[in-house]
């Protein structure tokens, strides 16, 4: 994988409202060796999408005021960020959610609950393919 | 859909010829109905039938038409039960009399008896088009709030599962036997938990809109084979004998997570309703273009009155629920779906006391061009 702007390590933005299930994920990814940005609520998650431009974003899709779709819709709208990769984090998981999320532009899903191998595995294979 | 229950409608008047002008007009309408000589018996009668409509002869000697009328719409019950009031006085002070007992319309007599048909046919398609809609109000209500609750119940779930797992894997400190026997009871009841809430969620969304598949092709041995080991660990705990015969590997187009869910379904409940010691066998074949699962076993069995309902939500039969077998009755709508999403068959074999064969049949064509096509969320 290649680290955007002359970074170690890939940047990744992890956004939930839930902080338990934030610390949860932040943990995991520092294990799998990413420097991660994270942040409780829709509106920090994309202004730290557009002042760091991560390369990769994990957003929740249920969260107040900026959900997940949303958040992904301005990311995909802006030039800067227009390419970031984007992994919706989701506990609602029907046929229409899915399909929501592909539309609001996102490459991928996770469905909570989720194993460490799972989340390391979606990231790996969205990071690896850069 | 099935046959409606069928509408009724009580006749009351004290004259017998003008219930039969009545009862004639309405014969052509399939509906049933009762008649009542006088006001008493037609409060009775709309308490104990809960009619759809009443026609009511204003003038009866005691109880009378605009009493009768006005006493069910105390009751909420009847508060928009139509009901249609006859006289034969056509005179403002009888409409004004019978609107403020609450009749929906107004006739006097002689009446026609096009007309009568005429008045119920419309009140009675009024009555069912506002049922209807105040049932699939419901229904919607009742999958919005299962949705619900089941996300928020997911949720702190993922957290307590995310946190165990942690602690078992001894990243925060190591753990003595103890702690890690008691962390693995926690987590597999949250486990047990998880498994409630999804199958609950999938209930919900089998009855609200179907179940929408993600197919590829796999090896229906292969699935069978993995679907075997996940039991494994709970037939051995109980000293079961669990084999898996294949005569083929059929290449089936599926949805590979639903169909392993069915199988990992069946096969537990053959675990699960086979007391200690016994058998559980699980064959695959193919024939005539249809791929055949059978998961038979040596267990309990179910009685043949209870052999259909087996498929109902919720529903346990009597042996498992004396012998307090685990379980919630949502496992085989949930394979039933999912066998019916596949265009397949399912059949229950049985005899109580002596085992039972579940046989799922699935057609390995698939003519509708639905055939192999990536899961959707594949990051590939
Ligand atoms: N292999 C079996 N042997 C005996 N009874 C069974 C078997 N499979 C299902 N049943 C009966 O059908 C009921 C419904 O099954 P299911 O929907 O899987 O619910 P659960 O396993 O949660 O009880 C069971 O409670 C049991 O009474
Ligand atoms: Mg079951």
């Amino acid at each position: 994988m290649t680290p955007s702007a002359g970074r170690v390590r890939p940047l990744v933005l992890v956004a939930d409202d839930d902080e338990d299930i934030l610390d949860l994920v932040v943990f995991r990814l520092e294990q799998a060796n990413y420097d991660v940005a994270s942040a409780t609520n829709g509106a920090e998650a994309l202004t730290l999408a557009r002042e760091r431009i991560p390369d990769l974003a994990i957003l929740d899709v249920m969260m107040p005021k900026l959900d997940g779709y949303e958040v992904t819709r301005q990311i995909r709208a802006n030039d800067e960020t227009r390419d970031m990769p984007v992994i919706l984090l989701t506990a609602r998981v029907q046929e229409a959610d899915v399909t929501r999320g592909f539309e609001a532009g996102a490459d991928d899903y996770i469905k909570k609950p989720f194993s460490p191998q799972e989340l390391r595995a979606r990231v790996q294979s969205i990071l690896g393919r850069r | 859909m099935e046959n409606p229950a069928r509408i009724t409608i009580v006749v009351c008047d004290d004259e017998a010829s003008t219930r039969q002008l009545a009862c004639a007009a309405l014969a052509g309408g399939n509906y049933s109905i009762i008649e009542a000589v006088d006001g008493n018996e037609a409060v009775e009668l709309a308490r104990s039938v809960r009619p759809d409509l009443m026609v009511i002869d204003m003038m009866m000697p005691g109880r009378n038409g605009l009493d009768v009328v006005a006493e069910l719409r105390t009751d909420p019950e009847f508060a928009d039960m139509p009901a249609i009031l006859l006289t034969a006085h056509d005179a403002i002070s009888h409409r004004d009399a019978a609107a403020d007992a609450g009749a929906d319309r107004f006739m006097t007599k002689p009446f026609s008896p096009l007309k009568l048909a005429s008045v119920v046919d419309g009140l009675i398609r009024k009555r069912l088009a506002t049922q209807n809609k105040r049932l699939r109000e419901l229904d919607r209500l009742k999958d919005e709030f299962i949705a619900l609750v089941s996300h928020e119940l997911r949720t702190p779930l993922t957290s307590i599962g995310g946190y165990l797992e942690l602690i078992l894997e001894e990243e925060v400190g190591e753990l003595t036997t103890q702690q890690r026997r008691f962390i693995e009871v926690i987590e597999r009841n949250a486990q047990r938990l998880l498994r409630l809430v999804g199958d609950l969620l999938l209930v919900a969304q089998i009855e609200a809109s179907g179940l929408g598949l993600e197919r590829s092709v796999v090896d229906l041995a292969k699935l069978a084979a993995e679907a075997v080991e996940t039991a494994r660990p709970r037939a051995d705990k109980k000293g079961i004998d669990l084999s898996l015969v294949c005569e083929e590997e059929p290449a089936l187009a599926c949805d590979p997570a639903r169909l392993a869910q069915a199988l990992d379904n069946l096969i537990s409940n053959a675990v699960k309703f086979t007391p200690e010691g016994g058998h559980v066998e699980v064959r695959v074949s193919c024939r005539q273009g249809r791929a055949a699962i059978e998961i038979e076993d040596t267990g309990i069995g179910i009685s043949p009155v209870e052999r259909d309902a087996i498929f109902a939500p919720f529903f346990r039969a009597s042996n498992a629920v004396e012998r307090e077998i685990q379980g919630t009755g949502l496992g085989l709508v949930i394979t039933k779906a999912i066998v019916l999403a596949h265009r397949g068959e399912i059949h229950v074999e049985s005899e109580e006391g002596i085992g039972t064969t579940v046989r799922v049949e699935l057609p390995l064509e698939h003519k509708d061009g639905n055939g192999a096509s990536p899961a959707a969320g594949g990051a590939a």
